[in-house]
């Protein structure tokens, strides 16, 4: 880090002139201690671990059934598509349009696009439309819920538990595992860096 | 960089050697475990996805494509993965992914049915699928050619493959009441079904295809005997009204028993798939075995009204034979018809089983026979039916006869029936009662009956005499008797006067022995006294104080 920059407090635009900020470190603001900066810890590989760590699983949990139920001998498996299949042949289309958003687009689009912007800067090259991505990358990170709905799946499969019996399945797992590994490797994301990469 | 602008600029230092850190990080374990995880996964789906087989249904009643499981013993081991109608609109094509390592028992020979509620042979299946819905069961066979593509059952096989037991075959001449699945019985218990039956070739008799369970089929000798036990089997013939079924089971539904002569039990036990004859009754099936039957030609000139075919053909009441047909016979040259009756005889049981015989040896026998008097005879079975049987005997006393061998059925000799035979006994008797000579008889007996009449007058004259000489002396004799008894009376009447209920000597003896009690009672009085007052001896009375 030894290019000066000069960047404006979130808060109370109090400018900085930051020098050099060592790898695990975070900048704050000399009036209110807001964060301007934090300098984290090989941030390039991590965050590219755990984006294909999150895209592995990602595939696993639509490629397998979430949970198996099981009564009297009627057996019934789904999957994340087959679940938004059946909300939406039951008619309600917007529940399952907010499913299939939610739950599998956003999250996806939103590994995807990490993704495109790591790889390249891997192998020191300059991804195109960075600052687009960048840019989609925050829009669409507030509407992945994909925690939302595993809450959901949580309690209605305790609920069903009484009346029939309920097989997790691998995508049930792997979803779970998917809620943390995306929640790392946004927190490891550092597009500050990235940036100056770039 | 910042120690250089410390340190003056000198050449003669060497820089050092800067080895780069190897810049593994620890976080690339956790994408290597997901991918490890997914991979694994990936594997198992790939690999342990068995064949995928295509199976063909006249209808897909109760299927569901991705719902519908394939069980073997309840156990699942494929799914339906789609279900399509063929080009011609036929048939159903159920498409399936089975599980992995199922290739090795899906051969030709495997069979696939639909599992529902069935409602079949008295027994009711496949309850639980009315809740969970239909699936499609398999009976897996090892050995045969491996195969993707399946013909489904109509309805279940009776018998799995691989169940234990024996597959056996019965030509019938016809079915009864028969159907898949009904039950095979030994000693009334159900031991096995009804798997299939087929027309032959020869359009002429049915092969039915029975399984019998183990350890049962073991007890299917070489010389079993299997009948038709379906329904009821009510007969009449010659031995009466027999009823005979094996259960109510086999009542409703028809069913097929079988058993073993007494004598088989060092039978050699029967192989799979060997060949028996279904009988139509027990009576038939139990019938002594035969090796041969030998046809005779029976002609009779009275009348065979009663005699059935089928009828009984017996030895002194041992069953030997039946008659196979009835006939009429016009002789040329005498102008006669008479009645030509076909039977089939075992004669030969008679001898001992290890007696071998051919034709010139049987003549003999058979020539001596009849020269000792063998005949055959039409007789009255039952007296109620009028059944009538052929009864085989020695009549030593019948003029000789002998049999006659030429023609295609040898002729043996009979004689007449017995009713015909009461008829010519009646006949002679009739005929010998014609010459008795009633004339002559009846002239005698009018001189019997004069001399009779003469007697009687005879008898007549003595009864005069006796009253001419006997009467006046019993009339003197009853007179004194009279006077007798007279005197009697009065003698009687006087002894009454003297002791009646009236007479002065009853009167005087009552009043005697009432003075008695009298004085009886006053001796007791004083008795009484003196023990009160025994002075009184000495004093008197005295006064009363």
């Amino acid at each position: 880090m030894k290019k000066k920059i000069i960047i404006a407090c979130h808060e109370c635009d109090l400018l900085h002139r930051i020098e050099s900020l060592p790898e695990g470190s975070t900048a704050l603001c000399r009036r209110c201690h807001a964060v301007l900066l934090s300098h984290k810890k090989d941030s390039l590989n991590r965050s590219l671990a755990l984006n294909i760590t999150a895209l592995i699983l990602f595939f696993i949990s639509n490629a397998y059934p979430l949970i198996e139920i099981k009564t009297e001998g009627i057996c019934r498996a789904t999957t994340l598509m087959g679940g938004v299949r059946n909300l939406y042949d039951q008619g309600f289309w917007e529940i399952a349009l907010l499913v299939l958003f939610t739950a599998i687009l956003f999250p996806g689009f939103e590994i995807l696009s990490r993704l495109y912007l790591l790889l390249p800067l891997k192998f020191y090259k300059k991804p195109w439309h960075m600052s687009l991505i960048i840019k989609f990358i925050q829009k669409i990170k507030p509407w992945g819920m994909m925690d939302v709905f595993m809450l959901g799946i949580l309690v209605s499969v305790i609920k069903l538990v009484k009346m029939v019996s309920v097989i997790p399945g691998p995508s049930l797992y792997s979803f779970f595992a998917l809620i943390f590994v995306v929640t790392g490797a946004a927190s490891a994301m550092d597009f500050h860096s990235i940036w100056e990469k770039a | 960089m910042n120690e250089q602008s410390i340190t003056p600029p000198d050449t003669s230092i060497p820089e050092p050697l800067i080895r780069k850190k190897n810049h593994f990080s620890m976080i690339w374990i956790l994408p290597l475990i997901a991918a490890v995880i997914g991979g694994w996964l990936v594997y198992k789906s790939i690999w342990e996805k068995g064949p995928v087989i295509s199976i063909i249904f006249d209808n897909a009643e109760g299927l569901e494509a991705g719902k519908t499981k394939i069980k073997y013993k309840n156990v699942v081991i494929g799914q339906v993965e789609s279900i399509k109608l063929d080009a011609d609109l036929g048939h159903v094509i159920v498409m399936a992914q089975m599980d992995k390592d199922t290739e090795s028992y899906l051969t030709e020979k495997t069979r696939f049915w639909v599992v529902r509620a069935r409602l079949k042979a008295g027994q009711i299946s496949g309850l639980g699928t009315l809740f969970a819905g239909a699936y499609i069961a398999v009976d897996p066979v090892h050995n045969g050619m491996p195969s993707s593509t399946f013909k489904g059952l109509d309805t279940p096989p009776v018998v799995t493959m691989n169940k234990p037991g024996g597959h056996f075959i019965l030509k019938a001449e016809r079915l009864g009441s028969l159907d898949i699945g009904s039950p095979v019985f030994y000693r009334q218990i159900q031991v096995g079904q009804v798997e299939g039956y087929l027309m032959d070739d020869d359009g002429k008799h049915l092969s039915i295809k029975i399984f019998i369970d183990a350890p049962h089929h073991r007890y299917i000798k070489k010389n079993t005997r299997f009948w038709n036990a379906s329904g009821l089997d009510v007969s009449i013939n010659a031995n009466g009204l027999t009823i005979d079924t094996q259960s109510m089971v086999s009542l409703i539904i028809g069913g097929i028993a079988f058993d073993n002569l007494m004598d088989s039990r060092n039978n050699p036990v029967a192989e799979n798939n060997d060949i028996f004859t279904l009988f139509d009754s027990h009576g038939d099936a139990m019938k002594k075995d035969i090796m041969k039957k030998y046809q005779w030609l029976l002609v009779f000139k009275g009348s065979v009204r009663g005699l059935t075919k089928g009828a009984p053909v017996e030895f002194r009441g041992i069953h030997v034979g039946e008659v196979l047909d009835i006939d009429t016979v016009f002789k040329l040259n005498s102008g006669e018809i008479l009645i030509s009756v076909l039977i089939e005889t075992q004669l030969h049981q008679f001898l001992p089983d290890n007696t071998t015989f051919d034709d010139a040896k049987m003549k003999k026998l058979f020539n001596t026979l009849v020269a000792k008097g063998f005949r055959a005879q039409l007789k009255p079975g039952n007296i109620l039916t009028g059944q009538l049987f052929v009864n085989l005997d020695f009549h030593p006393r019948e003029p000789e006869q002998k049999i006659i061998w030429e023609g295609k059925t040898p002729q043996l000799p009979t004689i007449p029936a017995t009713l015909e035979e009461a008829f010519a006994v009646f006949n002679k008797l009739l005929n010998r009662m014609g010459k008795i000579p009633f004339e002559e008889m009846a002239h005698d007996l009018r001189m019997v009956v004069k001399n009779l009449n003469r007697t009687v007058k005879q008898g007549d004259i003595v009864l005069k005499q006796i009253n001419r000489t006997v009467t006046p002396e019993l009339g003197l004799t009853l007179k004194q008797v009279q006077t007798t008894l007279k005197q009697a009376k009065k003698s009687l009447a006087a002894v009454e006067h003297l002791v009646g209920s009236d007479s002065a000597l009853n009167q005087d003896a009552r009043n005697a022995l009432n003075e008695l009690a009298a004085a009886a009672q006053s001796m007791r009085m004083l008795t009484d006294y003196l023990e009160r007052h025994p002075d009184a001896l000495i004093y008197g009375k005295g006064d009363k104080k």
